[in-house]
């Protein structure tokens, strides 16, 4: 699967923590959700979203690098900041 | 015949035609219930981009309903007169009488922001209980409406009560925002009073739900946030009753003044 970001109305960045407002919602990103954010500008692949994301934070607790993406992605295509192509 | 009402309220103009078999009847009504917002200019200065609404009534005796039902056109007509220019939540305000210094209460419908702005109008000008629509630098536009009290014999209508009426004080010139609150009744809770400062993302969430037409400003967030910085922190009230509560946002908006 592939994912890309979708435009926001806003991006506002306070003490660490990110809001987004997308289709008249306002979301509240993790660290790891706006690192995603950031990487989508274009069309990319969950697995490699999810290496990127394992050379920045390192190996998640409990899972691998790709569940742990796999979680994060769905929660941002249920918000409506991605879109996901097969 | 077509009776206008010319009122001036959220910082624009609208014209309300009032028609039907009763129109007099509505018009009279409407002129003593919006007392606070008529524009007496005769019409001479009105802006180019004056907004219109129709009210009908046939039948005097739905007066009560068509005033609480044009009351809500004329808040959705101004609310969508000013996208992408105020800043508008939906929530209650007053403004001290000699400073301007005004106090924000956010809550979504039902949660007392009318009876709130009953007792507080009584010390502070009262500038709305329904929404709030703030400038870029913070000055309040105020939309003084009748208040829309709930009657108890019939709790589906509601009465449209002029502030004057109430003996509510008028709105002072130019009033700020100074502090925002919001709102968390819980019935629960007696004569208890909790207040918690929020940090500036938990209150743009808390606040954000009670926007109207967020999106068409321009870097909305920011400008949110910003207002929440500058007039912080604010501070989440959860209570039961107005009455107990009444003192503490006094002392909140007199310390601001």
């Amino acid at each position: 699967m592939r994912v890309q970001r979708v435009a926001a109305a806003d991006r506002l960045v306070r003490d660490g923590e990110t809001a987004l407002l997308v289709d008249g919602m306002a979301v509240r990103l993790s660290e790891l959700s706006a690192s995603i954010y950031d990487l989508t500008e274009e069309m990319v692949e969950v697995e490699r979203l999810a290496s990127e994301l394992e050379a920045r934070f390192g190996a998640p607790e409990g899972l691998s690098a790709r569940e742990a993406t796999d979680h994060a992605v769905q929660d941002l295509l249920r918000h409506g900041v991605l879109r996901s192509e097969p | 015949m077509i009776h206008v009402l010319r009122l001036r309220a959220l910082g624009t103009h609208l014209e309300v035609r009032c028609q039907g078999d009763s129109a007099a009847v509505l018009a009279s009504a409407m002129r003593a219930s919006w007392s606070r917002c008529l524009d007496e200019s005769g019409g001479e200065n009105r802006a180019a981009d004056t907004l219109h609404l129709d009210a009908h009534l046939d039948d005097p005796n739905l007066l009560a309903h068509r005033l609480m039902q044009t009351t809500q056109q004329i808040t959705r007509t101004l609310i969508a007169g000013q996208a992408g220019r105020l800043l508008m939540l939906h929530a209650g305000a007053v403004s001290h009488p000699a400073t301007a210094a005004s106090l924000v209460y956010v809550a979504p419908g039902g949660t007392g922001k009318t009876t709130l702005s009953r007792l507080l109008g009584q010390r502070f000008g009262y500038l709305t209980d329904e929404t709030v629509g703030i400038a870029d630098d913070g000055t309040i536009f105020p939309y003084p409406k009748p208040l829309s009290v709930r009657r108890p014999d019939a709790p589906h209508l509601k009465d449209e009560l002029s502030p004057d009426i109430l003996g509510l004080l008028p709105a002072p010139i130019a009033p700020q925002v100074a502090r925002i609150i919001v709102l968390d009744r819980d019935p629960e809770l007696g004569t208890a009073v909790e207040m918690e400062e929020l940090s500036v993302m938990d209150a743009l969430f808390a606040v954000v739900e009670e926007t109207s037409s967020l999106s068409w400003l321009d870097r909305p967030l920011h400008r949110l946030a910003d207002l929440l910085e500058a007039s912080g922190p604010v501070l989440r009230v959860r209570y039961a009753e107005a009455s107990a509560i009444e003192d503490d946002l006094s002392a909140l908006l007199a310390g601001r003044s």
